[in-house]
């Protein structure tokens, strides 16, 4: 009878069990991927969104009615405006480094470098809606939000630099598994040539004009790097459009590359 | 017998614009003799009223002039008209040439012998490599539209 007291505990116990480890999968930095930390960023950007609304009607009643009442309406909308659009940009800066992180190809020490100035603006925004006072003037916020557009406007390239390796690292894990298939049919080739069965000339020119092909395909990519490396501030946009157009261009040069390859894998596959 | 065997081969030999040509020329010729004609009818009247010893002011007149000189310019007109449109036709017909060499081109690639590499594992690891990738490039979009930065509203004042 004495144990039977314990049985509620124990049964409270076992659901706390149960529930550590589903708690820990879904906490663990692993199971972390981009799919989350974009599903995330759409949440806190509703959530943003909502909020801009909200400060938009509460500022209006306040600079039309200037009450007290109006007053403390305006500011604990404002503040929840800003701790929202705090965390719109935080989560916009993990999903993209997350996309980056995840994009194959993607250049190991880019990633670094870039990941290295991505993590110390989300540090930023954090400790930014954290120190927002939830008590104090209206003045208070003004200067608050300025902060946060002055570090916001300092991003915008950073955001344009992590987009563009983004769609740098998918031409590069293009190209590299080009790189290896030619590798690979060199060899081939070469073995051919020394055991006589085919006159490998004709194939020799084609792996010329194959390499050709991805040789202008890098100094695209070249020239895209090049551009939003210049590029700063308000010519952000500008910038990594112009290099989204060079990427396509080293892009349409590998898919040339790619059909070269195909024609000469045909022409290995017929005698002479 | 033996003339009209030859002129027959021959006909067949020939191609058919050089006949064409050969028409038009006759018709030329007939025409122009025919020109001839009028125009020495056009002066006999003059040099008959020479002979009368009626001096005319001018030995043909102005009106005869001018339709010999419009009947004459109609004429070239359709000489460089016939030129031309045999000339084109011609040009027409090197293009049904060039087709046939289309299909004897063809008909050599089905020829082809398959090598011995035609079954080879690592050719046919990099043919499926090769096709693999391209599914890959045709499907994938270098453009991240999903993530462009977020608009915000960093207007924050309570000034009017």
């Amino acid at each position: 009878m004495d144990s039977m007291k314990y049985l509620p505990l124990a049964f409270v116990l076992f659901l706390f069990f149960l529930a550590t480890p589903a708690y820990s999968q879904i906490s663990n930095s692993d199971d972390f991927n981009f799919q989350r930390a974009y599903a995330d960023y759409i949440y806190n950007f509703d959530i943003y969104r909502k909020a801009n609304i909200d400060y938009e009607l509460y500022r209006s009643q306040y600079l039309q009615f200037k009450t007290l009442k109006s007053q403390e309406n305006a500011y604990n909308a404002t503040l929840t405006m800003l701790k929202a659009r705090d965390s719109t940009v935080e989560t916009y800066l993990t999903a993209i480094r997350k996309k980056l992180d995840e994009t194959p190809g993607a250049d190991g020490a880019k990633k670094q470098i870039l990941f290295t100035k991505i993590d110390p603006e989300v540090t930023w925004h954090i400790a930014h809606s954290d120190s927002l006072p939830s008590a104090g003037t209206l003045e208070d916020l003004t200067g608050d939000s300025d902060a946060a557009k002055v570090r916001f406007q300092s991003d915008v390239p950073l955001f344009y630099e992590t987009l563009v390796a983004v769609s740098g690292g998918k031409v590069i894990y293009a190209r590299e598994k080009e790189e290896a298939i030619l590798t690979s049919l060199k060899e081939k080739i070469a073995e051919i040539s020394a055991n006589g069965d085919k006159n490998t000339q004709l194939i020799e020119r084609w792996i010329l004009d194959t390499e050709e092909k991805i040789v202008r395909s890098k100094e695209k990519e070249a020239e895209a790097y090049s551009i939003v490396a210049k590029a700063s501030g308000q010519g952000s946009l500008g910038a990594y459009n112009e290099a989204l157009i060079k990427l396509k261009e080293a892009y349409q040069y590998l898919k040339e590359a790619n059909s070269f390859l195909e024609e000469i894998i045909t022409e290995v596959k017929f005698e002479d | 017998m033996e003339n009209q065997m030859i002129a027959s081969s021959n006909q067949a030999v020939k191609p058919p614009p050089q006949n064409f040509l050969n028409k038009v020329k006759g018709v030329f010729l007939s025409v122009a003799a025919k020109l001839k004609e009028v125009i020495y009818y056009l002066r006999v009247p003059s040099r008959g009223a020479e002979a009368e010893g009626e001096v005319p002011s001018h030995g043909i007149s102005d009106r005869t002039k001018k339709i010999v000189t419009g009947v004459s310019a109609i004429f070239f007109l359709l000489i460089i008209l016939l030129i031309a449109a045999s000339y084109l036709r011609n040009m027409g017909e090197k293009p049904a040439e060039e087709v046939k060499e289309e299909d004897s081109l063809q008909t050599t690639i089905v020829e082809r012998k398959a090598s011995r590499y035609a079954t080879d594992e690592a050719v046919l690891k990099m043919e499926g490599d090769v096709k693999a990738l391209e599914e890959e490039m045709n499907k994938e979009d270098l453009e991240e539209k999903s993530l462009p930065p977020p608009n915000l509203n960093f207007d924050v004042n309570f000034t009017e």
